[in-house]
């Protein structure tokens, strides 16, 4: 880690915590907005579910609180004052800003086994990187309003970080946890295994199907060891209910920035639970494809299907974008051949302002409904869907170029 | 299509750019490589592989781009085989699973008779007890009588009751009968008493259910006639009893086999039969009949009483209900409590106004005020008083209404002298008009609550349906708990029909298990029901039939089951459509793809 990206780190921390200081009243506003703040992470109801918590009441009575239990334990022996919440919510963005810099200094994105970027020397510096995810506004605003996202995206990222150093154990374990504390990384665990794969040490290689094995077990007992913790920890099962059951199930129609709420509200109570399944489904049935297709760049299927999972997971945030962009940014390299960079700036600023401003309307104002804010969700999603969708076609391109050099610089039309 | 029109868009630059490709290494005239090159179109983007005709000696020379490697190929199939595994080994199964309507299965045929009224001939067996302690010939006496009230009951087919006589044992204290009160197969008990004066009479006592008869004693000559005319007066004064509660019976069980608007299911031959029996109806049914129904509240096995006093000034400012009630009240209700609970409540309302709409009149003969008829129908004022209901159960008020001074006596014309009326499926009204001198009564104490509280105890015996004759109260209630187990019998019986119809004629609702569960309980208690009935234990089949129609109840007015009544399969293409049209065009789209290059493949291969 060189200067510039210690530089980096310190200016990204010190504006958290300038912020934090500066605008004590901030964390509270960011806190209550449904972009940041989803309830299987709003950081409001953790604080309902510790108090609970340390006052012998199950965290999970009342309905309020759908979060992780090994979360509660983390904030009960965190000393009760805003500062040491502030400084570990920085910390985790700190840590992910490490992950990321270990991430691109790998420079997996662009040099796999298996496929060699012709663009390989146009990356970023890793600096840039953590530039990128330490000033990427949605980081800040997802770091200021403290919703445990934060947590399950330095995790993710942390995951990553190991896996492509080759250490299987740490970045398994870390996937556990991620999944453990917001289910959805959960399906990425075939990406992060090519990752580790393809970035483990050559000598002593193991075949794929004994290393899926041997990864699958290591991070099935991992993730049922947190499962048991939990259990001793809150005396009961009921937080699976309470937690996974909330996140498949969608109970809690409060609106976000994703597609379910309104789908589901909408939704006649017979369909309910088909069209739940098919969401569910739906996210699930990307994951094989993907990564398949990007067999040759593990990392950027992974990439992906944060992306995917960030657009139709039940309760997204832009915490979840801010986790895709950073990752996009690691693969800088393919951006020149991304082909809509200008519309799909403009699109997501234009969805970035607008979506408060129509909550307002329908929310403070009264003088608009829940389609102006709907509407909103969707442009964002739909923007969203077409960065995956660019930076995908940039990667085949990319990739195709590598098979025919004879080809850079020519049209691709798809017939 | 001109290259040159439409250089603009990419796809043509490229259809030109190959043009030329073409054109240099075939060299052939312009038009047929313009025509190979539509053809071309479809096949490019595989990687312009080309198997047919004069293209096989096109890809010879023609090297740029390569076709497709076989690993690409692979991948994408692969790649479109994973979601088409996903979508079928996952995607149908739940989408059965979850939007599979459930139907329970419901014993369908069973319902269809009970609502038929096939499975359960109503029959209402009545044991009648006959002491004769002074009549040799008793047993004689009993055969003759017996015969008589058969022959009634094979003239009026299908009667529901039996009437059935038997001597009383011998050697019973007749005058206290304790065990007669206890054994309820016992519809009454007959003693013939010799009297000389008055000749044939019977005289019912009004607090059991002992009936004397009375008979002009016989003298030595005229045995057989005196028996004869005894047989005969003594069938006749049984047929009173119990005409009236027959009739009652009849009517309710009449419906439900011979009204076919309320059964569609019905068949031909029972709709015959029903006409049969109409026509063999020896008495029409009497409008008294159905007036008394239409007056009765609907079975229910609680009941709430409301007792309000409504003053028109702000005295009496109290009355002695609680008291009043237990001493005339609670003998009365704790009689009925085998049919029916009941609790009660009891308000005082000051300045209480009648409507304003009803104005009496003074009448200067009757020295009155005096309603109007017409008027009673709207006596109770439901905008200002306070009656509605703080009870789950069908509640029956009782309202004394005490009149303004000025506007005392107030009275109803052709009333009774308890000044009181009754309306129907809702309660009575007493008014009570007070002495001049005390007028300014501050406390209504018993006596003067007597009346009332007896006004409203034969009231609610009328609107809980209990037939005005005979005199014997036990008699009555027996009567009563016959005619509501009928009632519940029917009720339920038709309900189970109803619900039959409805899941027959709605194949779109689902139908929870609890449904199912309710149906058979209901059943299982219906036929429980007519045991009992057919047993004489009517108590008991009271009680079974009353589970029968609570279950039936229940489970026809489920609320998931309506859930989905109105979703046509029309409307669930609607439901599918906007979400899976859109994601399955791909899917298919791929799918139709690689099986046109397995196919161009396969026929490569085969003409090698």
């Amino acid at each position: 880690m060189d200067r510039k990206c210690l530089l980096v780190i310190g200016v990204g921390v010190l504006l958290r915590l300038v912020l934090f200081t500066a605008f004590p009243s901030l964390p509270t506003i960011l806190a209550q907005r449904v972009e940041i703040s989803t309830p299987v992470t709003s950081y409001k109801r953790l604080q309902e579910g510790l108090y609970l918590y340390t006052h012998g009441v199950s965290p999970y009575d009342g309905g309020v609180f759908h979060q992780a239990p090994l979360l509660l334990s983390l904030f009960s022996i965190l000393p009760a004052s805003t500062i040491s919440t502030n400084l570990l919510y920085i910390l985790a963005d700190l840590s992910s800003a490490v992950s990321l810099i270990q991430i691109a200094s790998s420079r997996v994105a662009a040099i796999t086994p298996r496929h060699v970027s012709p663009r390989k020397d146009n990356v970023w510096p890793p600096w840039a990187i953590a530039a990128a995810f330490l000033f990427n506004p949605f980081s800040i605003a997802t770091c200021i309003a403290r919703p445990t996202i934060v947590f399950t995206n330095t995790i993710v990222l942390h995951s990553i970080a190991a896996a492509v150093q080759g250490r299987r154990g740490p970045a398994f374990v870390s996937l556990a946890m991620a999944s453990y504390l917001s289910l959805y990384p959960i399906l990425l665990f075939l990406p992060l295994l090519m990752v580790t794969y393809d970035c483990s040490n050559a000598a002593s290689k193991p075949s794929i199907q004994t290393f899926s094995i041997v990864t699958t077990v290591l991070f099935t007992s991992v993730l049922l060891i947190y499962l048991k913790l939990s259990h001793i920890l809150t005396g009961s099962w009921e937080f699976i209910a309470s937690t996974y059951g909330v996140s498949l199930l969608l109970p809690d129609l409060t609106p976000n920035v994703g597609l379910w709420w309104y789908f589901f509200i909408e939704m006649f109570d017979s369909f309910r639970a088909f069209f739940l399944c098919l969401f569910q489904l739906h996210l699930f049935i990307y994951v094989p494809g993907t990564c398949l297709r990007l067999q040759k760049q593990p990392l950027f299927a992974l990439t992906t299907l944060v992306g995917i999972i960030s657009i139709f997971k039940s309760y997204p945030a832009i915490g979840d974008t801010a986790l895709y962009l950073s990752l996009l940014a690691v693969h800088n390299h393919i951006f020149p051949l991304m082909r809509y960079t200008f519309f799909l700036a403009a699109a997501i600023l234009y969805a970035t302002f607008l979506g408060p401003a129509f909550y307002y309307l329908w929310v403070y104002a009264g003088s608009g409904n829940a389609n102006f804010f709907y509407a909103i969700t969707l442009v964002w999603s739909i923007v969203n869907a077409l960065i995956v969708a660019d930076a995908l076609y940039a990667v085949l391109r990319d990739e195709h170029e590598t098979e025919r050099p004879e080809l850079i610089g020519k049209d691709v039309v798809q017939i | 299509m001109e290259p040159s029109d439409d250089v603009q868009d990419p796809l043509a630059q490229r259809r030109l750019r190959y043009r030329e490709l073409l054109r240099n290494i075939t060299m052939e005239s312009d038009d047929t490589a313009g025509a190979k090159d539509t053809q071309r179109d479809d096949v490019l983007p595989v990687g312009f592989e080309d198997s047919q005709g004069d293209g096989a000696t096109v890809e010879a020379t023609f090297k740029q781009p390569p076709p497709e490697t076989p690993e690409t190929i692979r991948t994408r199939s692969w790649v479109l085989a994973t979601f088409w595994i996903i979508a079928v080994f996952l995607g149908l199964p739940l989408w059965h699973a979850t939007t599979t309507i459930y139907r329970a299965p419901l014993p369908m045929q069973e319902m269809q008779n009970w609502s038929e009224g096939k499975l359960c001939k109503t029959e209402f067996p009545l044991l009648v007890e006959v002491e004769a302690p002074s009549l040799p010939d008793a047993e004689n006496l009993l055969k003759t009588v017996q015969h008589a009230l058969d022959d009634a009951n094979d003239f009026a087919a299908h009667k529901p009751h039996h009437l059935r006589l038997r001597l009383a044992a011998k050697g019973k204290s007749s005058d206290e009968e304790p065990k007669v009160e206890k054994d309820e197969n016992v519809a009454c008990l007959l003693r013939l008493l010799p009297d000389s004066q008055n000749g044939f009479h019977h005289n019912v006592q009004s607090s059991s259910r002992i009936v004397d008869i009375h008979y002009p004693p016989p003298s030595s000559s005229s045995q057989s006639t005196v028996n004869a005319g005894l047989a005969k007066f003594v069938a006749e004064t049984l047929e009173v009893l119990f005409s009236q509660e027959q009739e009652l019976i009849e009517h309710l069980l009449l419906p439900q086999t011979s009204n076919p608007g309320s059964l569609n299911a019905l068949s031909s031959q029972s709709a015959d039969e029903a006409r049969d029996k109409k026509a063999h109806q020896p008495r029409p049914i009497t409008a008294d009949i159905s007036r008394r129904m239409s007056r009765v509240v609907k079975y229910s096995a609680n009941y709430h009483l409301t007792f309000s006093l409504f003053t028109a000034t702000s005295l009496p400012a109290s009355w002695d209900i609680e008291s009043a009630i237990s001493q005339y009240l609670t003998p009365l209700l704790s009689a009925l409590s085998p049919i029916s609970n009941f609790t009660i409540s009891t308000q005082v309302q000051y300045y209480a106004s009648i409507s304003s709409s009803v104005t009496p009149a003074y009448d200067d003969e009757l020295k009155s005020w005096v309603l109007k008829k017409e008027d009673l129908s709207s006596f109770i004022n439901s905008a200002e008083w306070p009656l509605a209901s703080i009870s789950n159960d069908p509640n029956l008020n009782f309202i004394l209404y005490i009149p303004h001074p000025s506007m005392s006596p107030l009275t109803i014309p052709s009333a009774t002298h308890s000044n009181s009326f009754l309306l129907p499926q809702w309660g009575g009204v007493t008014i009570l008009n007070l002495e001049e001198g005390a007028s300014s009564l501050n406390h209504l104490s018993h006596p003067i609550l007597k009346p009332a509280l007896d006004t409203f105890a034969t009231h609610l015996l009328a609107l809980l349906g209990a037939p005005p004759h005979p005199a014997s109260l036990p008699i009555r209630l027996d009567s009563l708990t016959r005619q509501r187990s009928a009632e519940v019998l029917v009720s339920a019986s038709s309900t189970l029909g109803s619900l039959q119809r409805l899941v027959n004629a709605l194949p779109s609702i689902s139908i929870p298990s609890t449904v199912s569960e309710s149906v058979k309980d209901s059943i299982r208690h219906l036929s429980l029901a007519c045991e009992e009935l057919r047993k004489g234990r009517f108590a008991k089949a009271l009680e079974m039939g009353r589970i029968a129609q609570e279950e039936a109840e229940k489970a026809f007015f489920e609320r998931t089951m309506v859930a989905q009544v109105y979703f046509p399969d029309e409307h669930k293409l609607a439901v599918y459509m906007p979400l899976l049209g859109p994601v399955s065009v791909p899917l298919v789209l791929g799918v139709i793809r690689e099986l046109k290059r397995a196919i161009a493949e396969f026929k490569k291969t085969r003409a090698k």
